[in-house]
């Protein structure tokens, strides 16, 4: 093993005669059980030591503070729990169906508050139990499952392979329209960008004709209308001279008015009424005439119009204006049906921009798409390669399928093995820990932020306390805590923390073998 | 360093001999002075890139999916899975959160860019060398596959006994930080990059090295590289150089 510089004042080493005896029990276990390497592994023969190694890797971890929980040192090392913070729980009971039920609990109700959960026994099926009762919908591994068997990180990477191509399929159809070069989506925002300029252009050239045709019935009136002006003009001279009588009746009217109501104007009221007379005459005639003129004016006029309306040049500027203005209107609906092929291409790929079926709403939809075409393509691009990717059998997934996995499940030495000793969990349970002995719980505990451990009072020793005895007697070296060695070659961890934990460490089954604390140790 | 390390006189002579059209007059060891600076660095290293972790990072950086969810949704994989992948690409600098939407770092497009995933590791002691006459950085295959003396004095078992060239010119003050600005830093330091250094005061050094002056050009030797040595020899050059000015 590598040799770790300490500096034994700063806090992390203070328990650096823990950690050495620690070590001295990996030693004096190989002794104690000769062939006992216990690491799962299919190149056994090739990996021969491995268990200590992961020991040795695990006490080096606790050794230098880089533990995930902190606290694990001390709390072993001098039995110092953090006050308030149930980091590391004893989960007290027999084996069985309520035991049972509450690790699965304790796992299940971790996994579904998105915790990362290393379920770890010193044998396997006690781990099989629990995982072969979890619901489906986590992700659980089996790290030493070998082959492609059920939980296995083949099976695992396979299924999530499967899940892919599955999943993606709806988007990846949505999305091939938008894939290519060019692709057909671009093909369509190509059309609806160059039927738009035409419809400008169209619009544009539609205003010019329509400018052009006003202009041409102006002149062709000018030109067309000097009969017109003639009988405009008598028509305005007959319209002043029934004014001019009218006013003169009305005139006369009032005079009389005025005479016949004054005693000394009396004697004019029979001249004013002949005037009258005769002036009433006089406007009744030239309102007939006005009329007569007036109604030959608008006769006239129709002509006129007609005339011009009729006229070469002005038929041809209006024929012109009438095709620009349709051309406009058909290039407008060939951007409207480009507009409703993109919103079809748009359809479950991504929010649907809102449009309308003029100029100005088109305009906008067009560079709506534009915005969304790299993006959209970008997406088309990446998810084709991310199925590509799947389609492809891939140990590269193991390691990441490991390391985002809701539930690892292995031995607690298999928790150490080099291909996932880097991965971290928020909680790890320690099933039957009353079997485990310090050395071989740390590869677990030195790997999650806070532990269960399950177990059983009252069990044996793990080994044989005389031969422990006359083993640490004969070979432990001089300035070593022979108690200690004795008590980590004989004990449990789960009876060292039981022992020396708080009672709020210490949890039984639950009713109906729900868990201690709701399975959330350190919350 | 053990003494077997350092390329004997013997080696030196065989080898310029065995050059063609070179023809040799006289072998002399020298010691380069150079510059060490001992620093603290945080260092960007790249990894190759995980499956997940680099198409959740192109997602962002390509496909505007901004949210764990969506990218979920996209990838057509467990939203736990995700969010686990973004936590994890948070923590090694890749991502950040803006509000709600994930957006890429610096360090995240560069991975991209790179196709290797880039980690900044801090705390890194690492001795970044340079030049006594320039103050230039020396490249990274010079740096570690040289003998490096703490002291201008050298004696080698056949009795060869190498002469510092002079002293060294006074590295600049700024010597690390525009090594640290170059685009080709990495050619200096190895893969290991860094980026952000506490340094210490620079510490002088010498560098072995065999001059072989020749009928014609001058070469050099060193141990770094097998033949004549071109950056010794224009670092052999230059201080020559000075040394004759001065």
């Amino acid at each position: 093993m590598a040799s770790t510089l300490v500096d034994l004042d700063q806090p992390p080493y203070r328990n650096e005669g823990f950690c050495a005896v620690l070590e001295l029990a990996v030693a004096a276990a190989r002794e104690l059980d000769p062939g006992a390497d216990r690491v799962p592994a299919p190149r056994a023969s090739r990996e021969a030591g491995l268990d200590e190694r992961v020991q040795r890797e695990a006490i080096r971890r606790l050794r230098s503070g880089t533990a995930v929980n902190p606290g694990l040192l001390p709390l072993l090392a001098e039995g110092r729990f953090a006050a308030g913070v149930p980091d590391l729980v004893c989960l007290i009971a027999a084996p069985g169906t309520a035991r049972a039920r509450t690790v699965l609990d304790i796992v299940r109700e971790a996994a579904e508050r998105g915790e990362r959960v290393l379920l770890t026994a010193p044998v396997p099926p006690p781990v099989d139990a629990v995982i072969a009762r979890l619901p489906d919908g986590a992700t659980v591994i089996r790290v030493d499952q070998a082959g492609s068997g059920p939980g296995s990180i083949d099976a695992a990477s396979a299924a999530v392979q499967q899940r892919i191509l599955a999943r993606s399929q709806a988007a990846a159809r949505s999305l091939e329209p938008w894939l290519g070069d060019p692709a057909p989506a671009h093909g369509w925002l190509r059309r609806l960008d160059n039927a738009l300029t035409e419809a400008a252009e169209a619009r544009e050239r539609a205003g010019r004709a329509a400018a052009h045709h006003e202009a041409t019935v102006r002149a062709a009136r000018d030109r067309l209308g000097a009969p017109l002006a003639e009988i405009a003009r008598e028509r305005a001279t007959a319209e002043r001279a029934a004014a001019a009588a009218a006013r003169e009746v009305e005139r006369l009217t009032a005079a009389l008015r005025r005479a016949e109501t004054s005693r000394l104007r009396r004697w004019q009221a029979g001249r004013l009424r002949t005037s009258l007379s005769h002036a009433v005459r006089h406007a009744a005639a030239a309102r007939s005439a006005f009329h007569t003129i007036d109604s030959g004016y608008a006769e006239s006029a129709r002509e006129h119009d007609i005339a011009v309306g009729n006229d070469s040049v002005v038929r041809a500027a209006a024929e012109r204006a009438a095709f620009a203005d349709l051309a406009a209107r058909r290039a407008l609906e060939s951007a409207e049906r480009s507009a409703h092929q993109l919103t079809r291409m748009l359809d479950g790929v991504t929010a649907r921009p809102e449009w309308t079926a003029d100029e100005a709403g088109l305009t906008g939809f067009a560079e709506r798409c534009r915005e969304l075409e790299p993006t959209l393509r970008g997406r088309a691009g990446l998810l084709r390669e991310w199925r590509q990717r799947a389609t492809r059998p891939s140990r590269q997934l193991h390691g990441e399928l490991l390391r985002y996995a809701d539930v690892v499940a292995t031995t607690c030495l298999g928790a150490g093995r080099p291909e996932h000793a880097d991965l971290e969990y928020d909680l790890v349970v320690v099933e039957d820990a009353g079997r485990v002995a310090v050395p071989a719980a740390l590869v677990p505990l030195v790997r999650a932020r806070r532990a269960v451990l399950v177990g059983e009072a009252g069990r044996p020793p793990l080994r044989d306390v005389a031969v422990v005895r006359a083993w640490v007697a004969a070979r432990c070296p001089a300035g070593v805590d022979a108690a200690e060695l004795t008590g980590l070659l004989t004990g449990s961890v789960f009876d060292r923390v039981a022992a020396c934990g708080p009672a709020a460490n210490r949890a039984g089954p639950g009713p109906g073998g729900t868990g201690p604390a709701s399975g959330r140790p350190g919350g | 360093m053990a003494e077997a390390a350092h390329l004997p006189m013997r080696e030196v002579v065989r080898r310029a001999g065995a050059l063609p059209g070179v023809r040799p007059r006289r072998f002399v060891p020298l010691l380069l002075p150079m510059w060490a600076v001992d620093v603290v660095a945080e260092v960007r290293e790249a990894h190759s890139y995980d499956v997940f972790d680099r198409y959740l990072s192109r997602a962002v950086a390509e496909a505007g999916l901004r949210r764990p969810a969506e990218l979920a949704a996209f990838f057509g994989v467990e939203p736990a899975l995700v969010t686990r992948a973004v936590r994890f690409l948070v923590r090694i600098g890749h991502l950040r959160y803006d509000g709600d939407d994930l957006a890429l770092t610096e360090l995240g497009h560069l991975s991209i860019a790179d196709g290797r995933r880039h980690v900044l590791t801090p705390g890194r002691r690492i001795t970044l060398r340079f030049d006594g006459c320039g103050g230039e950085p020396v490249p990274h295959a010079h740096a570690t596959h040289s003998v490096w003396l703490s002291e201008p004095a050298l004696t080698l078992p056949d009795g060869t006994v190498f002469d510092p060239v002079g002293p060294a010119h006074p590295l600049p003050p700024n010597a690390v930080e525009l090594l640290l600005n170059r685009p080709d830093t990495a050619d200096f330091t190895g893969p290991a990059v860094p980026v952000q250094v506490t340094a210490a005061a620079p510490r002088p050094v010498w560098l072995p090295i065999y001059a072989v002056e020749c009928e014609d050009e001058p070469l050099v030797f060193g141990w770094a590289v097998d033949g004549p040595d071109p950056y010794l020899r224009d670092v052999y050059d230059r201080h020559r150089g000075q040394s004759e000015a001065d």
